[in-house]
C-alpha cells in the first residue's frame, strides 16, 4: 500500500458516488434521463478531475506522517479534500464563466455533493489508510485487524 | 476533568459566542466580549503563560488594539487587533523569542486545527466496542441502501402510480427539511462552522511544534563555528562567492579577498552615496522651490519608490558582508568603520526622502500613501540603527529579524490610536485654502469623517456644482440605514458619535422647517 495507490482509491470512488448520487438525485427531477447524466459526471469527472491528484497524494502523503491519531488525520485530510474541491469547483466556474462561484443553487449543490462523495469515499477507505500508516510508520510491521484502535 | 473535554467545551463553547454576538453586525462591543472569552479561555488552558514577560507585554498590545477597535473601529485596528490576538495565543502556547516563528506556528496551529480538535474529540477506549457496532451496521447497510435507491429512481420514472405515491412521501420529507431549514439557516452553520474554525485556531495548539524547535536551535549572539573545507564547499553562500570571485574565494587568502571586495564596495558605494546626499543636502533641503514645471517636481514625486529600494538593498548588502567569517576577521576595522558610514549616509537619505514626502504633503495634502511612507521610514531607521549594532556587537541575522519584528508590532499597535482617515481629512480641509483638494478621496474615506465633510460643505459645492453634495447626503442616508440594522452589540464610539451629530442635524433641519 502506497500514499499513490491510496490517494487513487479515494478519488475513483469519489467519482463514483458522486455520479451515483448526481444520477439518482436528477432522476427523482428530471426522469430517467438523470441516470445518462450520471454516466457522463462519471467519465466526466474522470477526465476534469485527473489533476486534483497531483493534490490528493501529497495530501494523504502528508497526514501519514502527522503526529496525531488515525481518526484526526482522518478528518485533517477530509477538510483539505473538501477544500481542494472547492477551490477547483471554482476554478473550473472561473475557466467556464470567468468569474469564480455566485451565490446559486446549483453550483454549491454540486460542490456539496462532491464533498459528500469524498467524504463517504474516505469513510470506505478507512481500513487501507489505517494499513497505509502502520506501513508508514511501522514498516517492518504487519497489520492486524486490531490496530485500527490501537494506533493512536 | 478531561483537558481535552474541556478544550472541546471551550471552543464549542466559543463557536456558540461567535455565531451570537457576530451574526450580522460589525465589530464593536461584540469583540470585547468574545476577546474576553477567548482570553480567559487561553490563560486557564495554558496557565504559565501569564509568567513570561513577552505575553504579558503583547497582552498589553492586545487590549490598546481592543481598546481601539472601540473607539475608532478602522480597519487598521482591527487588522492589529486579530495580529495581536494570534501572537498573545501563539506565545502562551509555545515557547517562542521572535515574533516570525510565533507566527509559523500560528500558521500551524491554522493549518491543523481540524486535526487538533478531533483528536481532542477522540471517544474514548471504553466507548469504542459501541461504535464499532454502529460502523458494523453502516457499513452492511450502505451499498443495499445504494441499490435500493437506484432501483427507486428506475421505478420511479417507469410506474407512474408509484410516482405518485412516491411523490407524497417525498414531499412530506421535502416540507419537513424545508421547515427545519427556515429554523436553521445554511447561512448561519457555515458562520457556527466559521466560529469553530476561529476559536480553535486561537485556543488548540498543534502537536506540530515545528517551528518553536527549530527556534531553539538560534541565538542572538554570533557565534564562530569551524566548518571543514568540505562543508563550507558544499555551501550555496560559498558556491555564490566562488562564481564571483573564482579561485581568490579558495585557499589561505580567502578571507582577506573577501575582505578587499568588501573594503572597495563599501568604498565606492559610500562615494556614490555622498554625490546623492550632497545633490539631496543641495536642493531638497535648502534651495527647496515647489514648481511643477522644474524637474525638482519629478524628484520629490517619483523619487520616492526609488530611494526606499535603495535604503532596503543597502542593509540587505551589509547583511551579506558580515553573515559569515569577516565578523572575526581582526583587521575588519576598516570594513566596519566603511560599514557605518555607510549606515549614516543612508540614515541622511532617509531624512532626505521624509522632507520630500512632507513637501509632497504640505502642497498636496495627507493621503494613505504618504502616512504609510513616513511609517515605512521610521522602521527603515530602525533597521539601519539594528543593523548598526549587529556589525558592532557581532550580533546575528536572527538578531536582527527578531528585534526589528518586535519593532514592526509596536509601530503597528501604536499606529491604531488614530483615526487616520479623520486625520487625512481634517489636516486636508483645514488647509483647504493652500492645498489642492481632491474631493472624490476625502468623500471615500471612512463614516467618521462625514460631520467634518458636513461641516466643510462650501468645499464640496465649490467643486463642481451639488454632485458631491448629494453624494454626501447619499453616503449620510446609507450610514443611518446600516445603523438601524446593528444592535447594541455592533457599538463602538466612532460610530455612535457619527450617529449622533447626523440625528442632531436632522432634528436641527426638522426645527427650522416647522
Amino acid at each position: 500500500m502506497s500514499p499513490i495507490w491510496h490517494g487513487i482509491k479515494i478519488w475513483a470512488i469519489t467519482i463514483f458516488m458522486n455520479a451515483l448520487l448526481v444520477g439518482i438525485g436528477v432522476t427523482y427531477t428530471e426522469g430517467i434521463g438523470g441516470l445518462g447524466l450520471g454516466v457522463i459526471f462519471l467519465f466526466g469527472g474522470c477526465f476534469f478531475t485527473l489533476p486534483l491528484l497531483l493534490l490528493i497524494v501529497p495530501i494523504v502523503s502528508i497526514s501519514c506522517k502527522l503526529p496525531y491519531s488515525i481518526s484526526a488525520k482522518t478528518a485533517w485530510m477530509g477538510s483539505w479534500f473538501v477544500l481542494i474541491i472547492c477551490g477547483y469547483f471554482n476554478f473550473l466556474s472561473w475557466l467556464w464563466g470567468g468569474r469564480f462561484f455566485s451565490y446559486t443553487v446549483f453550483p454549491l449543490l454540486l460542490t456539496g455533493v462532491a464533498s459528500g462523495a469524498m467524504i463517504i469515499a474516505q469513510w470506505l477507505t478507512h481500513k487501507s489508510f489505517i494499513k497505509l500508516n502502520s506501513s508508514v510508520n511501522n514498516p517492518g510491521g504487519t497489520f492486524q485487524a486490531n490496530d485500527k484502535y490501537n494506533i493512536i | 476533568m478531561n483537558k481535552d473535554i474541556i478544550k472541546i467545551t471551550l471552543v464549542t463553547a466559543g463557536a456558540f459566542l461567535f455565531n451570537l454576538v457576530f451574526w450580522q453586525e460589525k465589530l464593536g462591543v461584540n469583540t470585547l466580549l468574545f476577546d474576553a472569552f477567548l482570553i480567559s479561555a487561553l490563560f486557564y488552558l495554558y496557565p504559565n503563560a501569564g509568567q513570561h514577560s513577552t505575553v504579558r507585554w503583547l497582552l498589553l498590545g492586545h487590549l490598546l488594539c481592543l481598546a481601539m477597535v472601540l473607539v475608532h473601529n478602522t480597519l487598521l485596528s482591527k487588522i492589529a487587533f486579530t495580529v495581536t490576538l494570534l501572537l498573545v495565543a501563539a506565545f502562551a502556547e509555545y515557547i517562542h523569542r521572535s515574533a516570525w516563528f510565533a507566527g509559523g506556528s500560528v500558521l500551524m496551529n491554522i493549518i491543523m486545527v481540524v486535526a487538533s480538535f478531533t483528536e481532542s474529540l477522540q471517544v474514548k477506549r471504553e466507548k469504542r466496542a459501541k461504535r464499532r457496532n454502529v460502523g458494523r451496521f453502516i457499513r452492511f447497510a450502505f451499498f443495499p441502501l445504494v441499490i435500493v435507491m437506484v432501483f427507486f429512481a428506475i421505478y420511479f420514472s417507469a410506474n407512474s402510480v408509484f410516482q405518485e405515491k412516491a411523490s407524497l412521501v417525498l414531499n412530506e420529507i421535502g416540507k419537513f427539511f424545508a421547515n427545519f431549514f427556515d429554523f436553521f439557516s445554511w447561512e448561519r452553520g457555515l458562520f457556527l462552522l466559521l466560529g469553530l474554525f476561529i476559536t480553535g485556531c486561537v485556543l488548540l495548539k498543534s502537536k506540530l511544534d515545528y517551528f518553536s524547535r527549530k527556534e531553539t536551535a538560534y541565538i542572538d549572539s554570533l557565534q564562530r563555528t569551524k566548518k571543514s573545507w568540505r562543508e563550507r564547499k558544499d555551501g550555496a553562500f560559498f558556491q555564490f562567492i566562488e562564481l564571483v570571485m573564482g579561485r581568490f574565494a579558495r585557499g589561505m587568502m580567502a578571507l582577506k579577498n573577501e575582505y578587499t571586495t568588501g573594503i572597495i564596495s563599501v568604498l565606492l558605494l559610500n562615494l556614490l552615496l555622498v554625490v546623492i546626499n550632497i545633490i539631496d543636502v543641495d536642493y531638497i533641503w535648502f534651495n527647496f522651490v515647489y514648481d511643477e514645471r522644474q524637474p525638482i517636481y519629478k524628484m520629490v514625486h517619483e523619487g520616492t519608490e526609488w530611494l526606499i529600494l535603495s535604503i532596503v538593498l543597502a542593509m540587505a548588502i551589509l547583511m551579506f558582508f558580515f553573515k559569515g567569517n569577516l565578523n572575526f576577521y581582526r583587521k575588519n576595522k576598516w570594513l566596519k568603520y566603511g560599514a557605518t558610514a555607510w549606515i549614516i549616509q543612508n540614515a541622511i537619505l532617509v531624512f532626505s526622502v521624509s522632507l520630500r514626502d512632507y513637501y509632497y504633503i504640505e502642497h498636496h495634502g495627507l493621503a494613505y500613501k504618504r502616512i504609510g511612507v513616513l511609517f515605512f521610514l521610521l522602521m527603515v531607521l530602525i533597521g539601519l540603527t539594528t543593523v548598526l549594532i549587529k556589525i558592532w556587537l557581532k550580533k546575528s541575522s536572527y538578531f536582527l529579524f527578531r528585534v526589528n519584528a518586535w519593532a514592526g508590532i509596536t509601530v503597528l499597535v501604536l499606529s491604531t490610536t488614530f483615526h487616520w482617515d479623520e486625520v487625512i481629512a481634517g489636516y486636508n480641509l483645514q488647509r483647504k485654502d493652500t492645498v489642492t483638494l481632491d474631493v472624490p478621496f476625502l468623500l471615500s474615506l471612512s463614516d467618521k469623517t462625514l460631520p467634518l465633510l458636513e461641516k466643510n460643505r462650501d468645499v464640496l459645492q465649490d467643486s463642481s456644482g451639488t454632485f458631491f453634495v448629494n453624494e454626501l447626503q447619499r453616503r449620510e442616508q446609507l450610514f443611518l440605514n446600516k445603523q438601524q440594522d446593528f444592535s447594541w452589540l455592533s457599538w463602538n464610539y466612532a460610530d455612535a458619535s457619527v450617529k449622533k451629530y447626523l440625528e442632531q442635524k436632522r432634528q436641527y433641519h426638522l426645527l427650522n422647517t416647522n
